[in-house]
């Protein structure tokens, strides 16, 4: 009979990186089901409450308080994980790298430390984020939200009050920026060069830099807009400032958009504004199809694609290999990039395969149950989704989390090939590969594992070294997310 | 409109700006006119005879025997508990007082001019250390100390202060922050600084040498002197901001062992009062935190003007000594309190944080958002009436006192 | 509301970014690690996570 135990510490704030090392290290003691450590934010107690392990102390915690969440098989299970949770918070923090940088306690003592501060970056819970928003932009900055779990009013509030103040919003929910040479939170090191990116999605910045510079070639700035700038509401309203700013930014020669299929209205308004540009423009509305495109706009449908026309080489090529899968006819895609996830649904529907997602695109059926479920539709699994992630680290940042699908998927007679995605770079798992291989290191047979790597030699993890460690585990390594979806769909006898 | 930023400034402005003299000691009733029989004027914010702790009550028994009001300890008690007494906190008369902080008709006051606004505050002399009045001693020979120090300290002190045209404070602090002092736990540099300054005029000034061997001495043994002084030029320095339409910025904080108050610019008069919280620091030996009495003091006017608690970086060995930690920590607590302010001083620095200003100008909005309270050096009394000084430490003002100043605020600004 | 234009994103990308981060400290690390210059804000919730006292913090910012 399983115990829930409950502590609430009043007004404590840490580090949500910290605490889920914390959560992951009680969860894995003996006898405890589930563990969290969250702030006491209304989002927060949702994914406790729905992994069951809130009990009354828990709801009554306030939003700056801190909750200590588990279930366990009994009372002293539940007691001795409370202990261990308690002991690993309040040990001595370790010597972090920023131990040298100067700490404050608020933005306005920040800006005073260094007064020529131009740029906030927010990663606080979603909560609490707009009212640090608003505080950066009343001292001048301009802002890079993080964080999700953001109201879309608030967006929409605080994306006003920048753009009448001048200021740029990159957010909520942006992942990857890379402004001025600096790689900003999920990025990857890539040269400079005269390539811009405006982007609604963060792995699809990573991937269209990053396939630049294995080009040769580089990146200008990459600008992030949040995964709902595009939504009629917002208006586009950090697009069209973006754009504007790498129009006047004399170091950008060509601009890449990168978003799903905006709705039709905000589409007009950003094509109207990049038919006014003098420079050339890719659009890539992720599976976007029949555009009406200004004269100095090509569309691209897949990431791989528009790096390619912001390069200027020709589009569309049939993948220079093919390859044959292994014991069974079904492609299972499990993605730690939404928009990768996407992006494979989109290659698969272009090839008129049948897929089904837990993040659909037009075109693909609902994912709901079991995969054996959809007969004979290939599945593709977005595993950063908020189905996936509550409570528990993004699989961007603990591979880990990826094992259980993975493992199933290996077992199962009716898996012909596995997609994967494996990202470097700032942010992510030190070694990505080394990990995926030494899941898979020692398979006989099994379904094809396909895998692409979004990264630059030049990162936390040399892509080369990255490669080398999947092909020596067997793993078929794609030039890019889009080219590993299409070997996998000649893999299961596709086109 | 001004916004509140703009007040705030304004209110820090004046802080800065003023020009505080020691000029004089008079007696407290020719200071304070309205300061009658049976009037007591004590630390903190108004508290009733019936809520006052043990050392605040033993001193209103001794000051009313000392002016001749009850005859003896017990009588003093059974008149005040008959409300025989008037109380009022020193602040709404333009005073202060350490600790207990008694002050009656009879007392001699130190006089603080701010010669910039022309305003004036007092303070009673500083006793001395051990079994004094501020800790609520009461017996015959703090009475009898008392009494000299009216009869012959203070005038021989006011003497030679006319006659030498008073001290300015303001250089004599600029100078002591850079000899380990932050007046309120160590003034030994400013008393030492204060009593060289003195003693010509003093010696001029005194009616016998047998007199100015006595003051000399007096003050000489003292390292706390300079305390009262201190804090009369806190107040000096700080009522010309006590009345600043949409300003936060904190112009009083004072404790009376049972309740701390804090008086904000954009609310006037208001008190804003909560709990006292207990000390940390360090014991005497054969004492402890079983031994401590609550927070007590008009001293926390040092804090409310950049010094004290917020100047600890200026004296590391105070860190050790009040038991806050090590003396490496010292800065850290500055520049935690520079989180909580409009500005700093200019004028008084800080050796060891590369002459930055001492953090100056307490924005009750910044305590609120940061959860940082004011931390404020304090000496420990005991329990008991009468036994003195048990140790040092820090304190926090409590954080009740800034929540509900900010919500009475925003009311005042129509912003609920 | 009308945007203003007067070239505060021209100075943002203009050189690399000074930054202030607020929330998880690996960004701020990550930052520091390659040169760049940038201030950690150790936040915690404004007023201890009190709603009604944030809410008025908000409207008393000025």
């Amino acid at each position: 009979m399983s115990v829930i135990a409950n502590e609430v510490r009043r007004a404590t704030y840490f580090d949500s990186i910290v605490l889920m090392r914390i959560s992951r290290q009680v969860a894995g003691m003996t006898g405890v089901a589930e563990a969290g450590l969250m702030l006491g934010t209304p989002a927060n107690k949702d994914i406790l409450r729905e992994a069951g392990i809130l009990g009354p102390e828990g709801e009554a915690a306030e939003a700056g308080d801190l909750i200590l969440a588990l279930r366990a098989a009994d009372a002293a299970a539940a007691a001795a994980a409370m202990a261990e949770a308690k002991r690993l918070l309040d040990a001595p923090k370790e010597q972090a790298a920023t131990s040298a940088l100067c700490a404050v306690r608020t933005i306005r003592s920040a800006v005073r430390e260094l007064p020529d501060a131009n740029l906030a970056l927010i990663s606080v819970p979603g909560h609490f984020a707009v009212a640090e928003a608003r505080k950066a932009l009343a001292l001048g900055l301009h802002v890079m939200i993080f964080s999700d779990n953001v109201a879309l009013a608030d967006e929409v509030a605080i994306k006003r009050e920048a753009r009448a103040r001048g200021l740029l919003v990159m957010g909520p929910d942006c992942g990857t920026a890379i402004i001025g040479g600096a790689p900003l939170c999920f990025a990857n090191e890539v040269p400079r060069g005269d390539i811009g990116i405006v982007g609604a999605s963060g792995t699809g910045i990573q991937e269209v830099s990053c396939l630049i510079a294995r080009a040769g070639r580089g990146i200008s700035h990459a600008i992030g807009t949040g995964g709902r700038d595009l939504k009629a509401e917002v208006g586009a309203i950090t697009t069209l400032m973006a754009i504007d700013a790498l129009d006047a930014d004399p170091a950008t020669r060509h601009i890449v958009l990168i978003s799903k299929p905006p709705e039709a209205a905000v589409a007009r308004v950003v094509l109207d504004r990049v038919a006014r540009s003098a420079k050339p423009f890719t659009i890539c509305f992720l599976g976007a199809a029949g555009l009406s495109l200004p004269a100095n706009a090509r569309a691209a449908a897949t990431l791989k694609a528009a790096a390619d026309a912001s390069l200027g080489r020709a589009a569309g090529d049939a993948p220079a290999a093919r390859v044959r899968a292994h014991r069974g006819s079904l492609v299972r895609g499990l993605f730690a990039g939404g928009t990768f996830c996407s992006e494979a649904q989109i290659v698969f529907a272009q090839a008129g395969l049948p897929v089904a997602s837990n993040v659909p695109v037009p075109g693909a059926k609902p994912l709901a149950g079991a995969p054996e479920a959809h007969g004979l539709a290939h599945t593709m699994i977005d595993l950063g989704d908020d189905e996936f992630t509550r409570g528990r680290p993004h699989p961007m940042i603990e591979p880990a989390v990826r094992e259980r699908p993975l493992a199933a998927a290996l077992a199962d007679p009716a898996t012909g090939a596995i997609l994967l995605d494996v990202v470097l770079g700032y942010g992510a798992h030190p070694d990505p590969a080394g990990h995926l291989a030494g899941f898979l290191g020692g398979r006989n047979g099994g379904p094809l594992v396909i895998a692409s790597v979004t990264g630059t030699d030049a990162d936390p993890q040399p892509r080369g070294a990255q490669v080398e460690k999947l092909l020596a585990a067997g793993v078929t390594v794609a030039g890019s997310n889009a080219e590993a979806a299409a070997l996998a769909v000649t893999a299961v006898g596709g086109a | 409109m001004k916004s509140i930023d703009e007040a705030n400034q304004d209110a820090l402005a004046r802080i800065l700006a003023g020009d505080p003299h020691l000029v004089d000691v008079v007696p407290a009733a020719q200071a304070i006119p309205e300061l009658t029989e049976r009037m007591i004027l004590h630390a903190g914010p108004p508290i009733g005879w019936e809520r006052m702790c043990g050392p605040l009550r033993g001193a209103v028994q001794g000051i009313a025997v000392f002016e001749g009001w009850a005859a003896g300890l017990d009588d003093a008690a059974a008149k005040a508990t008959a409300g025989d007494f008037a109380f009022a906190p020193n602040h709404h008369f333009g005073a202060v007082g350490p600790m207990t902080g008694m002050t009656t008709k009879s007392q001699p006051l130190l006089v603080v001019e701010n010669k910039t606004y022309g305003n004036r505050a007092y303070c009673a002399i500083n006793e001395g250390l051990g079994k004094v009045m501020r800790f609520g001693g009461n017996d015959a020979e703090v009475l009898d100390r008392l009494r000299w120090i009216a009869r012959v300290l203070g005038p021989a002190l006011g003497g030679a202060l006319r006659a030498c045209g008073g001290i300015a404070l303001k250089p004599l602090i600029a100078r002591g922050l850079t000899m380990g002092d932050e007046m309120h736990q160590r003034n030994v540099a400013c008393s030492s600084l204060l009593l060289r300054q003195l003693a010509p005029a003093l010696a001029r000034t005194a009616q016998s040498g047998d007199e100015l061997a006595a003051c000399l001495d007096f003050i000489g043994r003292n390292d706390q002197f300079f305390l009262n002084v201190a804090m009369a030029m806190g107040k000096a320095l700080t009522d010309p901001a006590r009345d600043i339409a949409g300003s936060t910025v904190v112009t009083a904080m004072s404790r009376n062992g049972t309740d701390f108050g804090i008086r904000v610019a954009g609310t006037g008069e208001r008190w804003f009062t909560a709990p006292v919280e207990m000390p940390v620091g360090l014991y005497f030996p054969g004492f402890s935190e079983r031994d401590a009495n609550p927070d007590m003091g008009d001293s926390a006017i040092v804090e409310t003007i950049g010094l004290g608690g917020f100047a600890m970086a200026a004296a590391p060995a105070v860190v050790g000594y009040v038991g806050a930690g090590r003396a490496s920590q010292a800065a850290a607590f500055t520049r935690q309190m520079s989180e909580i302010v409009v500005g700093h001083n200019p004028a008084w620095t800080i050796p060891a944080m590369d002459f930055a200003g001492v953090p100056t100008g307490i924005d009750i909005r910044l305590v609120v958002e940061t959860g940082l309270a004011p931390t404020i050096n304090t000496g420990i009394a005991h329990r008991e009436p009468g036994v003195g000084q048990v140790g040092a430490g820090v304190v926090k003002a409590p954080l009740a006192c800034f929540e509900q100043a900010l919500v009475c605020f925003a009311e005042t600004m129509d912003l609920t | 509301m009308e945007q203003r234009d007067d070239g505060k994103s021209q100075d943002l990308l203009a050189a690399c970014p000074r930054v202030v981060n607020v929330g998880l400290e690996m960004f701020a690390g990550n930052l520091a690690a390659r040169g760049a210059r940038v201030v950690h804000v150790e936040w915690s919730p404004p007023a201890g996570g009190d709603a009604r006292l944030a809410g008025l913090l908000e409207k008393l910012r000025s």
